[in-house]
This record gives structure tokens, sequence and C-alpha cells, in this order.
């Protein structure tokens, strides 16, 4: 991990679904609507909770999920909100299979793009195990969250954690938030709220859901590729929120991947050989007289 | 339910397209290869014929592709080191993780080599005015095919590769999509062949040509069911299977697996003559066809297949 | 907030209303506070909360009279504190006659006229001084001509109020109290409120466990209390529980009323209501014995609370209107002031203007076409010959005669003008917010085109005005015509901005805070202004905002966010009244001045120096150097008046009123009535409704049968954190129209099945006034409530949307009515009936 890395503690139960992070990233980064069209001719109401953005986008660097969680009596009831953007994970999908050097590591450790070498692959897209990095078909190149790159070589930390009103984004250095993540949930257990674990970093921690349709299922704080710069306190499984509850690098598959494609290709070759060896007469030429008429086909 | 499913316009038309026409190069660039090297006076001149197709075609992927991105300036990128990525050293770029970077290589030296049978197209057809000598040395020499041979299908490879390198549903899921798509690169390329033989009634090629057909056929077959059975395994296989996803699963099973390969498989082995009105729908030329529908319904499927995943 | 130790919010959604004011509560959460939502729909705020109480919507006097019961009959109240700083212990006229034995019905009621007298609520009082002859008044104009005006108030002191501290009398207001809500059982509440009983009851428990010496909490209200016809009795019942646990004046504790609109404080401080003058001084009335300035001061001034001082405020105010025309002679130029002759408020405005009783509005910063009962409101502007809208954006207000807004154009003689108005940030001024704290903000950029501030169009106007009347004698014109008006701003002020004339904001904030006339000082405190035209005061209760230092005059809404300021913070903006924080801190020391605790340490008497001090740096409020042993002066004006021991300065007797003998219309023990649409009738008594809610018996105004079938749903309207009113803040802004695009109506899947909705689907939702059509949005959150062995489905909408701007929709006050609490006249819009069916409306 690069030294003095920064990053963001996303601590879910603090919360409130604000989306001031989400209106403050949009401004701070000048991004448009995602849709004015569908807004504007009523097709962009979703009807899911309070979420009409649905996803993270190229327009939409952040996004606040809403996970309702009541029994049908509502003696189990919890609403559950979580702000999500790119993780600025440690070994970046993203970053890994971009063939241009477009994506990059920053001197913060996070991941940022030059959009200036980005040609638009859309790899990166398909790389990324948390559906974060988004094409933007206005710029024919990708956006996701760049964690405030130009703020934070001024010295200013996310634009996003600054509005955010409850403190559920900090900002800072990573080793100092997962101190303070650590802190919590030790806090939350005592409180006997045993659901809360990191999602990002192994500090140690694990304990049961007390709540929800995953009551009593064991969590435990995970590390997750190498680590996430942008990390999560968590109160139910990962899967509930919409993450993969085990990330990969999209490189497992590279080796494997290209030695089926090899042996494949030393198959061919010698089915190839062989077939210009031993042929398989068409039935309707194996006579001496040549083919009537119609094979009109084309 | 994943969210983190790429968006619908990643996966669009274009790139099936894109994928097919290259992987159609690639492959009739392999049976030239195979044809000018050990193949008979008759292979040759299809062979010949044939050289006119790989060249066109890959210019039509990168033509698709530059539509498809914009700006074909930037393509440089991936070559040269742009200065705003002063993180990376050197002049030329190249990141070791990355298919796509490799396959940039490999595709810009195949899509060079495509020149070679082209112009041995055009000396075979006397529309070549200068360098008949060296064009035909180049396109008939073991060695040179040989490493012409490992490109094309270094290129038939690369985008199966390079969706294994994801993190996408099915995509991902397996490792064995190189080896399906190198091997379906060759089946287009083996009923292109086919279809030309036929046209040229070239019979002995056409013989060639339907043993090729069964062993590749037989075992693109084997790698579809290794497929299929581990996305089984692993419980990810509704988009293949299951009926919610419109025209993927119909699209996978009728054309990749039917015509594509099935059906030549049935016809090259068993050597029946079928007649449906008055066409034989057993030629060479029909089955060709088919099969390279079928090797378009495949690569589209597999594409779609990710989205498939979420939509369900 | 973030010192208490239990947090109700109820009648609030804090979290979405006031998301940044919200990370107190999260502090206090964090330190181990109790957060509790009532709420009839789980919100945000609820998530955030330890638990979440549903109720329905109307019924919270019967949760919070059932909190009070628990508490009296568990002996559960802070007795000292009780005894010592509120009216429990204060005799009530014996003729009193409480809802409870009158079928709903207090004392006094008179039917005719569906108001109370109030002359039985009043105190059993000991005889008052003597009187002494007083000099008759002065001539027409010249009323208070050689009259000595504190000689006058005292000669108006009366007894004593008679108390029984051994609480043992019928006639104490504690055993009134008892009697009035000892039917509000746990049994009662859930039988109206739906509330289940166990979860009144863990309430009751962790506010009762979690109050005293040692804790104190704090509920928290905003309009989910105040939109009801018994908006102001629902607010004062939590008044009564938290005097009955001492939890007011204490650190941690109190009723935080959560305002509005940013400025709203500010409005209500520096008056948009039309009866009251800035610093809450009434407006002189046609209906009440104001005739002259004698008139008005001698019925105006309480002689025994600190509004004994109301003269000095009231002429001091004068003096700052008219300047130097303002004299002894010509009673400061009372005569001059227009007086009020009835509700003038926006509701019988509107009602007056359908009736074509106005002629020409000008409309600031407001969207009344979207407001309740608009279709009624839309029709009242179509009786206007002019309108004139400022406003940023085309509103649905200055576009409804369009035909997008229902209207025909050409049947539309409105004359509409439009004025651009500049921004907020698009110049200087104050706002003052929840905390009463001022707060002072530059201009930051100009306003495009041709906007302008209102200040600016105000200015302008008033300008034009005293030209034209310059040399009119009518009476009628001279407040005009001698009205100051000279707000031009420095070459400095206006320096960087584009418009060199736009009147100084700062000058009008000096004069609000007043300035020494001889001098031209700004004054440091009110209590430094005179009753003799000496001094100068826009409004007395900001006096102070200003401060002369050394010479120079300091501006102290200016942020000085001072490094360890302590978490009072006394820098950081300031407070009126004279940077008072706490209100009442006089109270969070015992009777003899010690702290309750040291944990909820405040403001204390320090016998050694002689003096009330205040270690985080709030300001005593309280008469500084007034010992806690002092006694009570039966002949004392003002808090003279009170002893040592008594913390509530502007009520007469020093005192927490748990009984209210004056102040409320409708009554001075807050009790239930059901909202004025309600499925369901008063399980309490045979009045089922508040007897003088304020009604409006005109076309298009038609109520919904009470207690009927046609509309069987009980419906509120509320708001998002994605926008703000009627949107017009907020839809015209991509940012904001894309997180909340489309109006929705919440419903429980349960309601959704019977009627056949599926979420997502376009609903029509109707009442007596018309359709309004919305999104389904089904939701647990939502729940159906049984109330009396019926089940009753509780429905909700938000109201941000209008046919303008990017993200339109169907206006939702198309469905509300006029209907109002009788005290302030504010709308019903939380509790009312609805029916809802599938499809949409037009
Ligand atoms: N984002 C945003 N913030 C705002 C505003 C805005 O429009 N948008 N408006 C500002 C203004 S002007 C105001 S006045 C404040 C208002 O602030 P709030 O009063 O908090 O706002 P509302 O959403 O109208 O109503 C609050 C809650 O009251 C509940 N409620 C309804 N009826 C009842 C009832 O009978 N009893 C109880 N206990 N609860 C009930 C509703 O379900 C709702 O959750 O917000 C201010 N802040
Ligand atoms: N059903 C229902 N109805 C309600 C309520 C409810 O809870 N339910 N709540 C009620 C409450 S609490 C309130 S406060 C009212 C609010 O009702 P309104 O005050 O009518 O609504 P707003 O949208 O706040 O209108 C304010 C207008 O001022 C404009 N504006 C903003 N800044 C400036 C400025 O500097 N100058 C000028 N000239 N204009 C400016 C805005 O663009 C906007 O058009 O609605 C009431 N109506
Ligand atoms: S979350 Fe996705 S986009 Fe962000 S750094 Fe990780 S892999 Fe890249
Ligand atoms: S789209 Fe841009 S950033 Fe993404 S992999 Fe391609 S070049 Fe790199
Ligand atoms: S860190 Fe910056 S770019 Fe990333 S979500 Fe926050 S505001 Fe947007
Ligand atoms: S600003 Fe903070 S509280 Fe609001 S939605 Fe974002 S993370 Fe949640
Ligand atoms: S809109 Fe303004 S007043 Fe309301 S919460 Fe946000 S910052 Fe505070
Ligand atoms: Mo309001």
């Amino acid at each position: 991990m690069t030294a003095n890395a920064k990053g963001m503690f996303v601590d879910t139960t603090l919360c409130t679904g604000c989306k001031a992070c989400q209106v403050a990233c949009k401004q701070w980064n000048e991004l448009p609507m995602e849709d004015e069209a569908a807004v504007r001719e009523h097709r962009a109401f979703l009807a899911t909770s309070y979420d009409n953005t649905g996803h993270l986008s190229s327009t939409n660097w952040r996004h606040v999920k809403f996970i309702e969680q009541f029994s049908e009596d509502r003696t189990d009831a919890r609403w559950l909100m979580m702000s999500d953007s790119c993780k600025h994970c440690e070994q970046a999908g993203c970053l890994e299979v971009c063939p241009t050097g477009a994506l990059y590591r920053t001197q913060f450790g996070s991941v940022d793009i030059h959009q200036d070498v980005c040609i638009g692959c859309r790899y990166c897209v398909g790389a990324c195990p948390f559906g974060v990095i988004d094409y933007n078909g206005r710029t024919g190149r990708v956006n996701k969250c760049i964690l405030c790159q130009d703020r934070m070589e001024t010295g200013d930390g996310t634009a996003c954690a600054k509005s955010c009103p409850t403190s559920s984004l900090t900002y800072g250095r990573v080793e100092d938030l997962k101190a303070m993540a650590a802190a919590r949930v030790r806090q939350l257990h005592a409180q006997g709220k045993t659901d809360a674990y990191v999602y990002g970093w192994d500090l140690g921690n694990s304990g049961v859901i007390t709540q929800g349709p995953n009551k009593g299922q064991v969590v435990k704080d995970m590390e997750v590729v190498g680590g996430l710069n942008v990390f999560y306190l968590l109160m139910d499984q990962p899967s509930v929120y919409g993450l993969p509850s085990a990330p990969q690098l999209p490189q497992r598959n590279m080796t494997p991947s290209a030695g089926v494609a090899l042996i494949s290709a030393a198959v061919l070759g010698v089915t190839g050989l062989a077939a210009f060896r031993r042929r398989r007469m068409e039935p309707a030429m194996r006579g001496a007289s040549p083919p009537q008429a119609p094979q009109a086909v084309s | 339910m994943p969210t983190y499913v790429i968006e619908p316009h990643w996966a669009n038309w274009m790139l099936s397209l894109e994928m097919f026409v290259a992987g159609l190069a690639a492959g009739i660039f392999f049976f030239i290869a195979l044809a000018n090297t050990t193949g008979r006076k008759e292979d040759r001149e299809v062979g010949a014929i044939l050289g006119f197709f790989p060249a066109p075609l890959m210019l039509i992927a990168a033509i698709l592709l530059t539509v498809d991105l914009g700006e074909p300036t930037r393509f440089l990128n991936l070559i040269f080191t742009n200065p705003a990525a002063a993180e990376r050293p050197g002049p030329f770029f190249l990141n070791p993780s990355s298919p796509m970077n490799y396959g940039t290589y490999v595709i810009l030296v195949f899509g060079a080599l495509t020149v070679i049978p082209f112009l041995d197209a055009l000396r075979h057809t006397g529309r070549l005015p200068f360098g008949h000598g060296i064009v035909e040395r180049l396109a008939h020499d073991p060695v040179g095919m040989f490493i012409c041979a490992v490109f094309a299908l270094a290129t038939g490879s690369y985008s199966g590769v390079l969706l294994n390198v994801t993190n996408q549903p099915v995509w991902s899921d397996t490792y064995i999509q190189g080896g399906l798509y190198v091997v379906f690169s060759a089946l287009g390329g083996f009923a292109a062949a086919g279809i030309a033989a036929d046209r040229m009634r070239a019979r002995e090629t056409a013989g060639a040509v339907r043993t090729g057909l069964m062993g590749i056929t037989l075992l693109a077959g084997v790698l579809v069911a290794v497929f299929v059975a581990n996305l089984v395994a692993l419980g990810v296989a509704q988009p293949l299977i299951g009926t919610t996803t419109a025209f993927v699963a119909p699209a996978f099973w009728i054309g990749a697996v039917g015509l594509a390969i099935l059906y030549p498989l049935v016809v090259t082995t068993t050597g029946i003559r079928l007649q449906l009105a008055r066409v034989n729908v057993s030629s060479l030329a029909v089955v060709g066809t088919l099969a390279l529908l079928g090797v378009f319904a495949f690569r589209w499927s597999i594409l779609h297949s990710a989205l498939a995943a979420v939509a369900h | 907030m973030a010192n208490s130790d239990w947090i109700i919010f109820m009648g609030s959604n804090m979290a979405e209303c006031h998301p940044v004011g919200f990370k107190w509560p999260m502090k206090a959460k964090a330190r181990g506070a109790t957060l509790i939502h009532v709420d009839p729909r789980f919100t945000r705020t609820s998530a955030m909360c330890d638990l979440y109480v549903p109720i329905r919507a109307g019924t919270d006097i019967v949760f919070l009279g059932g909190l009070i019961n628990y508490i009296i009959e568990n002996k559960k109240y802070f007795l000292e504190y009780m005894i010592n700083y509120t009216n429990a212990a204060t005799l009530i006229n014996a003729n009193f006659k409480d809802t409870e034995d009158n079928d709903g019905f207090f004392s006094g009621y008179n039917a005719q006229t569906r108001t109370y007298d109030n002359s039985t609520w009043q105190y059993q009082r000991k005889p008052a001084p003597a009187r002494k002859p007083e000099a008759p008044a002065g001539p027409p104009g010249q009323s208070l001509k050689g009259a000595n005006i504190a000689e006058l108030i005292a000669n108006r002191i009366p007894g004593q109020p008679l108390e029984d501290r051994t609480l043992n009398s019928p006639n104490t207001v504690l055993s009134i109290l008892t009697r009035h809500y000892a039917r509000y059982t746990p049994e009662m509440v859930e039988r109206i409120t739906g509330t289940p009983k166990e979860l009144f009851l863990k309430v009751a428990q962790i506010i009762t466990e979690n109050s005293g010496r040692d804790k104190t909490g704090v509920f928290t209200y905003a309009v989910g209390w105040t939109q009801h016809t018994t908006g102001v009795q629902l607010i004062r019942t939590a008044g009564l529980i938290q005097l009955l646990l001492g939890n007011i004046g204490r650190p941690g504790g109190g009723i935080k009323a959560l305002r509005g609109h940013a400025q709203v404080q500010g409005a209500t401080d520096i008056s948009t209501l039309y009866n009251a003058h800035p610093g809450y001084l009434n407006t002189p009335s046609a209906r009440r014995n104001h005739d002259t300035l004698r008139d008005y001061i001698l019925t105006e001034t309480e002689p025994t609370s600190f509004w004994s001082n109301r003269p000095a405020y009231f002429i001091s105010q004068m003096k700052a209107w008219f300047g130097d025309a303002a004299t002894a002679d010509n009673d400061y130029g009372y005569d001059w002031l227009p007086k009020i002759t009835g509700d003038h408020s926006h509701l019988p405005n509107f009602v007056e203007m359908s009736e074509g009783k106005i002629k020409g509005m000008i409309l600031t910063g407001q969207n009344p076409a979207t407001s309740i009962n608009s279709t009624f409101q839309r029709g009242a502007m179509r009786k206007l010959e002019w309108l004139v809208v400022l406003d940023l954006y085309e509103t649905e207000s200055a576009a409804f005669w369009k035909k997008i807004a229902g209207s025909t154009p050409e049947d539309v003689k409105t004359e509409v003008f439009f004025m651009p108005s500049a921004h907020i940030a698009e110049k200087d001024g104050s706002m003052t917010q929840t905390s009463r704290m001022i707060q002072w903000h530059d201009k930051a950029a100009d306003p495009p085109g041709q906007a302008r501030s209102d200040l600016y169009f105000w200015y302008a106007l008033g300008k034009r005005l005293k030209a034209k009347y310059a040399s009119s004698t009518n009476k009628r014109d001279l407040a005009i015509k001698n009205m100051t008006l000279d707000y031009d701003p420095t070459p400095a002020e206006v320096a960087e901005w584009k418009h060199k004339d736009e009147p100084s904001a700062f000058k009008i904030l000096r004069e609000i805070n007043g300035y020494d006339v001889k001098t031209g000082n700004v004054l440091n405190s009110f209590a430094s202004l005179t009753a003799d035209g000496n001094t100068a005061a826009g409004a007395w209760i900001y006096t102070g905002v200003l401060q002369l230092v050394s010479g120079q005059t300091v501006n102290r809404g200016r942020m000085l966010p001072g490094k360890n300021d302590g978490w009072v913070s006394p820098n950081w903006g300031w407070a009126w009244p004279a940077n008072r924080k706490q209100l009442y801190n006089r109270a969070s020391a015992d009777p003899d001045g010690d702290p309750w605790s040291e944990r909820k340490k405040f403001t204390y008497w320090d016998a050694t120096a002689k003096t009330w001090k205040n270690d985080s740096g709030d300001g005593i409020d309280f008469a500084p150097t007034k010992a806690p042993g002092t006694a009570a002066n039966p002949t004392g004006t003002g808090i003279a008046f009170h002893s040592g021991r008594d913390p509530f300065l502007l009520k007469t007797d020093g005192k927490g009123w748990l009984f209210a003998p004056a102040g409320t219309v409708d009554g001075p023990l807050p009790t239930h009535y059901e909202p004025w649409e309600s499925p369901v009738k008063n399980a309490l008594y045979k009045q089922d409704r508040n007897p003088i809610a304020k009604i409006w018996d005109v076309k298009g105004n038609k109520y919904n049968e009470f207690g009927g079938v046609q509309f069987p749903h009980v419906i509120t309207t509320y708001r998002l954190t994605e926008h703000h009113l009627s949107g017009a803040m907020t839809r015209w802004l991509p940012w904001l129209a894309e997180l909340m695009p489309d109006l929705f109506v919440e419903i429980p899947p349960e309601l959704a099945e019977e009627k056949g909705i599926k979420n997502g689907d376009y609903v029509t939702v109707t009442t007596e006034r018309g359709a309004t059509e919305a999104r389904a949005l089904v939701t647990r959150r939502l729940r159906p409530f049984k109330i009396d062995g019926k089940t009753v489905h509780q429905i909700g909408m938000p109201w941000h949307w209008g046919y303008m701007g990017i993200a339109t929709g169907d206006v939702t006050n198309n469905i509300t009515s006029l209907v109002a609490d009788p005290n302030v006249t504010i709308h019903e819009a939380k509790a009312f009936t609805a029916d809802i069916r599938k499809g949409r409306a037009r």
C-alpha cells in the first residue's frame, strides 16, 4: 500500500440517505444529469425505495443505496442506506486491464483516469469487480469517482465527505481511517449491534447479524482485492448492499484462459493437418460425373 | 442480485460483428496457411482465392472499431505511451496484466500479415503487376505460414481470453472461452472454405474441409459441453439455459450449438445427403453458410449473456 | 441536542428536513442517548433511531397526554423542579370546568361565536395593591402627553397568585391536570393512536428514567405537530411533559422547534406576520382597545413580566420607523399606523381574494398556486386585476394563468408582472436560524441578467411612493410620508458589484438593532432602550447584534469561530435575546442556585461574587445579580414581581405554565380532538373536533364527511430531503430533479393489494376538493392501524411537485382544504381523509 494512502471510511450506520454527497460530487466535478429526457418524460421514477438513480455511472460517481428490510408484521424493521463509489482498490481490476495507461495509481494511492489517454475501449468497465467504472457516451471515455484528485492536490479532501452532515463519509489517511473503523466496530458491538463489520480490510472483528432476513448469520471483517482505500462498515451481508462477497481480479483467468486457448490451437493445428491428409469426400462428388445443376445457394 | 454488471452499450451488436469479422479473418487465414503448406494444388487454388478475404475483413473490423470508439488517433495510445500517462516507462506501451495490450500487438501483426494472402490472391488471378516471385514464396513458405497461423489463432482466441479476463457473469465464470473462441474462429474459417470449395467445385478441397469441420466441430462440442457444464455447476448458467432471457438462449442453442456444431458434425460424419425443395441442404455451401451464421450467433449470445444474467 | 440523554422526534422528520442539524442528534446517539421517532411513517429519521413508534396522524395529544398520565400516576415528575418552577401548585378559579366534565368543552364556551371567554380559567389571587389616582389621557394624538408610563403600569399590578404547595386542593393546577389526563391510559392510547401499548410504555419508561437531576431529554418537532387544527395545544402538551420532568432551561433539555424556510425564524422576528410588529409586539387592532398609544400600551403591557418593558420597545420602534417625525407631541406617529380588523393571514386573505375583495398582490418568495387547496388558491388568483411575482423562476404561481395550470388564458384578466429576483448568494443580508441565531452572509456574485434583490424592489417602490405622497397632508398618507427610508449604500459596499444602487442591508440591520438618537451610536443591549424617544430600534430582540466596541461597530452576526469556544460557541453568530442560547437557563440551577447535578451544570449562582455565572459562556437569561433567595415583591413592576426562584421571565408569575390562563384561545389545557376530517369518532367524548377550529365554508372548499366511508383513509403530506417545499428551488435544478423525479404516494402493501395497485403504478388520490395523480410507492414503511378494533390505512404524499420546472408532477395540495388552528391559523395538511384508486386522474 502506498505509504500515506488517502481514502474514505464509509460508516453506513451513520448514513441518513440525504444524498448530499451525491450532489456535492456532481457539483464539484461538474457532472450533468444522467438523463434529462427521462425525468421530463416521467420515465425516471424507479419505485425502488428512495433511489431514483439506480446505479453508479459515468455521470453518477456516487450513488446512495436504500435497502428496506421489513418483516411482514414490521416487528423486524430496518432501512439500510449506503453511499457507494469507487473503492480505489489496492489491486484494481480496472487499472490492471487498462491497455493505455489511462487508469493510473496516484501519489495518494487512489486510482485516477487520464481522460486524454483513455480510448474508450471499455475494458475496465467489465473488469471492475464492483461495477463502478462506466462508459460515457458524451465523451467516448470512461468515468468514475477519482477521489477528487484535484482537491487532494490542494489538501482539501473529497467533496462528498466534506458535504456529509453526519460524518458517514470520512476522508483521511487510510491507516487512520482503519483505526477509526476498528474503534467504531468495537463501539457498536459494545452497544449490542454485533452486525457491524468492515468490508475492505480485515481488522479482526466478527459478529452476528441481529436483524433482517440474514439474522443469526456470522459476519467477519473482510479484506477484499488486497484492501479497499474506500471501505465500508456494513450491518449485513455484502450482497444485501449489492457488493460482491468475494470480489476477484479479472487476471485470475488470464493464464488458464490462455492455456486452454493454446491447447485448443494445438488441437486445431493437428486437426487441420489431418484434414488435408485423410479427406472425407463429398458424397455428391464421389462419382466421376460433374454435379448436376442446381446448387444455387449463396 | 449482482448490481455490478456492465451497461448494455458495452455489449452492443457492433462488438459482436467486430469479433465475428476479425475471428473469421483469422479462421480463413488459418485455413490458407494449412492449404498453402500441406495442401494439394486444388487446395492452394482455393486458398489463393480465400486470400482475398482476411485483409478486407480486418479492415472492416478496424472501421467498426473506429466507429464504435471514435477518434482513431487515440488508438495510438495502445501502442505508444501517451505523455500524459507519465507513470509508465518507455515509448512503447505494454501493460503486462492486460490481455488487450497483448491482443493489440497480435492483431496489429496479424493485420499486417493478411497482406500476404491478399497479394497472393491478386497474383493468382493475374492482377498483381509486380513481385510475383516473392509473394508466391512468402505465401507458401512453411515456416512463414506457420508463424502466420500462430498469429491467426492468437487473434482468433484473443477476444475469448479478453472476455475471460473480466468480472462479468458468464464471461469470467469459466476460463475456457479463449479455447472456445479460437475453435469457433477456425470453424468459421473452414465454413468459409467449404463455401469456396463448393462454389469452385474443388472436390478434393471439399473433402479436406469436411474432415476438418468434423474435427473442429467435435472439439467445439466438447468445449461447449465443458463450458455449459461448468456454468451449471457454478449455478450461473441461467442466461444460457433459461427462457427468461429472450434471445440469448435461443441464439446460443439454435445458432452456436445447432447450426455451427451439430449440423456440420452430423452432415460431415454421416455423409447423408439432404434435399430440401431443390436445394441440397447438406452441400458444403449450405452447411458453411449456416455454420457462419452459427458462429455469429455464438459471439452474439456470449456477449449478451452477461447482460442476460442481470435481466432475470 | 448533543447533550440530551433521550430525543423524541415527533411531528418532525429531522433527518430528512433538517439533515445538516441532524448531526447533533447523531452525536447524542454516539454518546449513548436513546433516539425515538414517533411518526405515522417509517422515515429516514426512523432508520437512524433506536426506537420507531408508529402513530395515526392527528392523535399526538393522546400519546403525549398518556405520557402525562403515566408521569403523574407513577409520580415520575421532578417534584422539586415542578413545584418551584411551574404553576403546578397555583390555585385556579373554582368555577373552572374541564372538558372531561363538560362533553369536550372547557368552561366559557360560546356556541354562537364559536369562541371561549377565559375568565373562569384565571388564577385565584390575593387582593391587588391599592390603586393610585391617574391623570386623564392627553388629547387625541397626544394621549401619552405628560403621563408617567411606569406609574401607569405599576398601577395595574394584580394581586399575587394563590398557591397550595401541599398540592392537596382540588383547585391546584396539578389536581386539575391529574383529573384531565386520568383517562389517557396506555389502553386508551393504543385505542385512539394505534400505537401498540407496549411501545408506548417503553417510551414512557425511557423518558422518565432518563430525566431528573442528572439527565435531560428533548422533544423535537416541526410541522408534523403544527399543521393540525389542534397544533398549538399539541405542542403545549410536550411543554407540559417537559415542565413535569424538569427538562426546560437545562442543557440537553427543552422542546426544539425546527423551523422551516431557512429564514422563517427571521421572518417571524422581523415579521411577515400580519398580527405582529417586529419583535413580537402586537399589531394595533381595531378590535381591541388600541385607539390611542396610551390605550395600546396599557392594553398590551403585562405589568408583572419582562414584557413590562414593552413601552420602551414599542416607542423605540416608532422612532426607528419615523425618525425625527416621531415625537412625544404626536404619540410618536402611532396614529399613522394602520390597524388590523381581523385575521389577515394567508388563508382568509385568499378567501377574500376569491370573493373579489382583493385587487392586486405582490408575491415575494411564495408559491401559493401549489399550496393548501391549490385549486382554490389558483382560482382566487384569477380574480386579481394585477399580480407582481418576485421569484427566481417562473413558478406555478407566475404561470397560474396558463393552460398548463388548468386555466383558460383568454379568460384570465389578471395582468402579471414577473420580476426576476436575486438569489440569496447574490445579496448581502442576515438569516436567523432555528436557534434564534442571526448569521450574516455576504453577497458572493452579481445576479444574472435583470435580476435584482428584493430589497432593491421594495426600496425603490418605497421611494416612489414617498415621492408621490411628499406633499400630501392626508392623515392616511402620513405613515408613508414620514417613514425613514435612507439605506443608500456606501460606495465601498457596492464597489465590486454591477448595480451601484442596491440598498445597504447593513444599514437596515443597524436600524433594526437600534441606536442612540442623539449620538447615532449603535446600542449594545435592549436594556438601554427607553420609552422617551431617545432611542430607536426596529426590533428590540435584535438589539446587540451590532455592538459598539471601542468606538467600532462590530457585526456579531458575522461568525467568529473562536477556537476553544466551548460547546455553546458564543462567538458563532449571535442569538437573540442578548446572545442567550439556552432560554430560561436559571432553571438549570436548583431553587438555591446550585447546579442540579455536576453533569448538567450550566447557569448557577456564585454566592461569593453575588452573581449568576455560566462557565460555558452562554448569556444569563435572568436578572444577573438577583439572588436565589430574593423574595417576590407584591408591588414590584416587571420581574421584580417574581422571586429569585422564578426562572420564566416572560410569564406574569415567572413560572412555567402547565395550565395556561391566557395565551391560547382554545383552552387552558391540551385535550384531544380528532382532525377536522377523520374516519373515526372521538373516543373520549361527544365533541369530535376542535369546537373553535377555523373553517371556511366556501365554494371549492368542501370538507369530507366526518367519519364517512367515501374517504376512508387517513392521509398526511410531507417533505423529502431532495426537494424544497413547492419545489421551486429544487425541481428546476438538474441534480435534484433527477433524485426525486416524480410525485408519489406511499402506501402499505396491505392496502395496495386491496386496491390492486402495484408498485410504480399510476394512482389517483381524491377528496371533496379534487384529485391528485401520483405514482405508487408500495412499502412496508407504512402500515395499517387498528383503531378501536377497526383497520385504518394511513397513506402519505410528499407535496413538492407542480407543472413548471424540469421535474414536473401533479400538485398534492389539490386535495387539501382550508381549515386551521384557531390560535395561529395554520392549516391542517398533516391529517385529513382521502380515497385512492388505481389509474390516472386525467
Ligand atoms: N429537504 C427539505 N427540508 C426542509 C423543507 C423542505 O421542503 N425540504 N421544508 C422546510 C420547512 S418550510 C419546514 S416547515 C420544515 C418541516 O419539517 P418537518 O415537519 O420535519 O417536515 P414534514 O415532512 O412536513 O413532516 C414531518 C413528519 O411529520 C409526520 N407526521 C404527519 N402527521 C403527523 C402527526 O399527526 N403526528 C406525528 N407525530 N407526525 C406526523 C410526517 O409523516 C413527516 O414524517 O422543513 C424544512 N426543511
Ligand atoms: N400539503 C402541504 N402543504 C404545505 C405544507 C405541508 O407540509 N403540506 N407545508 C407548508 C409550509 S410549512 C410552508 S413553509 C409552505 C411553503 O410554501 P411556499 O412558501 O409557497 O413555497 P416555496 O416553494 O418555499 O416558495 C418560495 C418561493 O420563493 C422563491 N425564492 C427563493 N429565494 C428567493 C429570494 O431571495 N427572493 C424571492 N423573491 N424569491 C425567492 C422560490 O423560488 C419559491 O418560488 O407550504 C405549506 N404548504
Ligand atoms: S472499484 Fe472498480 S473502478 Fe474502482 S479502483 Fe476498484 S476496480 Fe477500479
Ligand atoms: S476505457 Fe479507457 S480507462 Fe478503460 S480500459 Fe479502456 S483506455 Fe483504459
Ligand atoms: S471522492 Fe470526489 S469524485 Fe469521488 S465520489 Fe466523492 S466527490 Fe465524487
Ligand atoms: S451525505 Fe452522508 S449521510 Fe448523506 S447520503 Fe451521503 S453518506 Fe449518507
Ligand atoms: S438546506 Fe440549508 S438550512 Fe436546510 S439543512 Fe441544508 S444547509 Fe441547513
Ligand atoms: Mo414551513
